[in-house]
């Protein structure tokens, strides 16, 4: 359109053109018209993201010591109130007890990275980007990033699998806010990556996680095993109005079936101990229970609500809730979540070439 | 057992309640990290009405009940209070809809706004509490599970209030009503010395106020569960919200009030 514009200002202006300048003119139109094509499409990964290295520059209070990234990402979910000072303490050291940072980041860029190469293999040109609400780069950085990188236009993916307010609708308006902010230097959001629950690379992806984890297992002590999935759990008002726990259920019973594996259950994790009211339940320590109930020796455990291990599935996972089995004399196997799996990834891809359309 | 003097039970449990996750919702502390606009305390505020507007029912009620003259006398001061006595004869639901109009509200809208099962069922709660509880009980909601939890609460959103651009006579309601909420818990404090000796009293106390922060906590979910996907679908009414079909288990304004009935039930007679 450009190049069409100026072209028909000089035919205004110029009068009557020499054919040098005319073929001059045409070169600099297609050229133009070129750059016009090969303009990509932005895909913009959202997600809760962990804290890294690295002041995060918003928070009034920081205490700005050594390692306080953690509390200042802690304090940034629950809200800087003392009245959740035990809570934020208690999550922190979560946080401190790996290290004080969160790999969340890191591996959901590899998704993006994988998502990336997968589009251009398929001979699609598009450019992903990260954008997380809780820490750096921010969804307003990563529509920033798309804008610079020539995108012309914004697909939006959620990394959760499962659908509430607290995740898919505040994703949402989280990047929604930031292209506000960004105005025109935004590519526009056209799109939104259907949620993927139930989809085949998704469950094949979580299979595939299990099967990893139980190498070297007999048939009889797989079959004999009870076999968990979790999710995060949400609080009741939340899940009164969401889909959130069906389409959980619905996950897990796919996996189970995926697996070959005649019974499964679901359960839910990392609910916040301070709190008064009833979260999604069962907790995964009472689904344990149950499995000791039930005489099993072996639990495995797998975060099918999360997309890669970060912090909530390394220390409430591998650290509690085994510490939790180990008491009860049962051995918890915990699979790893999808990350890149090339079956996700595929599935990612497919969704987003669907929004594309 | 030993028996906690009412001045140590009072202290502990205004520790409790100056801890609880109602009261320290992240809805409520992350106001300057998460700023929120007018249109995002336009719905608040069409959650938040309803409670508003019941509080004066919750003590109305729990007056009924009340054991003596000397506890009557208490609420009374509260209610008259609550009624407008200190606020130009306008009562909390009035200046509430100050507030309303400023958030952009039409006052005929306001009885159809669907409200979150969380509201309804905080406000159904408290009847419930005042009316089928002893009285400590109710007393432990309205007083501690409400007098001493606002003005921690409203500290909150006022400094939302203000960073989102309210001027301070539209916001007046909350300044007011932090204020005279710190006289109201002092008053009803002096009731709850009076009542707190026995382990019993003060189990009952203690149990209404912890039912009534628990249903805060709820209502503080629903209302960020309506901010988030009203908001959401304001910026991109094309895509769907999570909690699309929720609807339909939703009332207006106006049919939940509707549906309040109150009726007195008479013991039938089982004497031999």
């Amino acid at each position: 359109m450009k190049a069409l514009n100026h072209l028909a200002l000089i035919r205004v202006d110029g009068g009557h053109l020499s054919s040098d300048i005319l073929v001059r003119i045409i070169v600099a139109s297609c050229m133009t018209f070129v750059s016009v094509r090969t303009m990509t499409d932005g895909i913009l990964l959202l997600g809760f993201g962990g804290p890294t290295p690295g002041c995060c520059e918003r928070r009034a209070t920081c205490p700005k010591t050594p390692g306080c990234e953690a509390e200042c990402f802690v304090a940034g979910i629950l809200g800087d109130n003392p009245a959740r000072a035990a809570r934020i303490k208690e999550v922190t050291e979560h946080y401190h007890h790996l290290g004080g940072f969160s790999p969340y980041n890191e591996l959901t860029q590899r998704q993006a990275d994988a998502l990336q190469q997968e589009l251009t293999r398929r001979g699609r040109a598009v450019t992903t980007a990260c954008g997380f609400r809780h820490w750096s780069p921010w969804s307003i950085d990563g529509l920033r990033a798309l804008h610079n990188a020539g995108c012309s236009r914004t697909i939006l993916l959620i990394m959760a699998p499962h659908q509430s307010s607290v995740s898919w609708d505040w994703y949402l308006k989280h990047a929604a806010e930031a292209a506000e902010k960004l105005g025109a230097a935004a590519p526009p959001i056209v799109g939104v990556v259907q949620p993927w629950w139930l989809e085949r690379g998704y469950i094949k992806a979580t299979a595939n996680a299990v099967r990893d984890a139980t190498i070297g297992w007999s048939p009889e002590r797989f079959t004999a095993a009870s076999l968990i999935f979790t999710a995060h759990a949400i609080p009741q008002p939340v899940e009164t109005t969401s889909p959130y726990r069906k389409q959980f259920a619905e996950t897990a019973a796919a996996a189970a079936k995926e697996l070959g594996h005649d019974e499964h259950s679901i359960a839910f994790q990392s609910q916040p101990g301070d709190s008064k009211i009833r979260w999604s339940s069962p907790t995964i320590e009472q689904a344990i229970e149950i499995a000791h109930q039930q005489g099993k020796r072996d639990v495995i455990v797998q975060a099918a609500g999360f997309l890669v291990d970060h912090t909530e599935v390394l220390y409430d996972l591998d650290y509690e809730a085994k510490a939790f089995a180990d008491k009860l004399g049962i051995t918890l196997t915990r699979a790893r979540c999808v990350h890149d799996d090339p079956a996700f990834i595929a599935m990612l891809a497919d969704r987003v070439e669907q929004a594309l359309k | 057992m030993t028996v906690v003097s009412a001045t140590d039970f009072l202290r502990d449990l205004h520790h409790e309640v100056a801890n609880h996750a109602g009261i320290g919702h992240s809805l409520l502390g992350r106001m300057e990290l998460d700023p929120k606009r007018r249109d995002d305390f336009k719905i608040f505020s069409s959650q938040h009405y309803p409670l508003v507007g019941t509080f004066t029912r919750y003590l109305e009620l729990l007056l009924l009940n009340a054991p003596s003259s000397e506890a009557k006398v208490w609420l009374a001061k509260v209610l008259v209070d609550e009624y407008g006595e200190r606020s130009e004869g306008q009562d909390h639901a009035a200046h509430y809809r100050i507030f309303m109009r400023a958030c952009g509200w039409q006052d005929t809208e306001i009885d159809h706004v669907r409200l979150h099962p969380a509201v309804t069922t905080f406000i159904a709660e408290h009847l419930r509490l005042c009316t089928e509880e002893p009285f400590l009980v109710g007393l432990g909601a309205v007083g501690p599970g409400h007098e001493w939890a606002i003005p921690t609460m409203f500290e909150n959103i006022l400094r939302g209030l203000r960073q989102a651009g309210f001027a301070e006579n539209e916001i007046e309601y909350f300044t007011l009503h932090t204020l005279q909420d710190v006289d109201h818990a002092a008053w009803l404090e002096e009731a709850l010395a009076k009542y707190a000796n026995t382990t019993e009293q003060q189990e009952q106390i203690r149990r209404g106020c912890l039912l009534s922060l628990a249903a805060r906590e709820r209502l503080w979910w629903g209302i960020a569960d309506k901010i988030n996907a009203g908001r959401m679908q304001a910026r991109m009414p094309w895509a769907n919200s999570a909690t699309s079909g929720s609807e339909q288990i939703e009332l207006t304004n106006k049919e939940f009030r509707s549906g309040i009935h109150f009726s007195v039930q008479i013991p039938a007679v089982t004497r031999a």
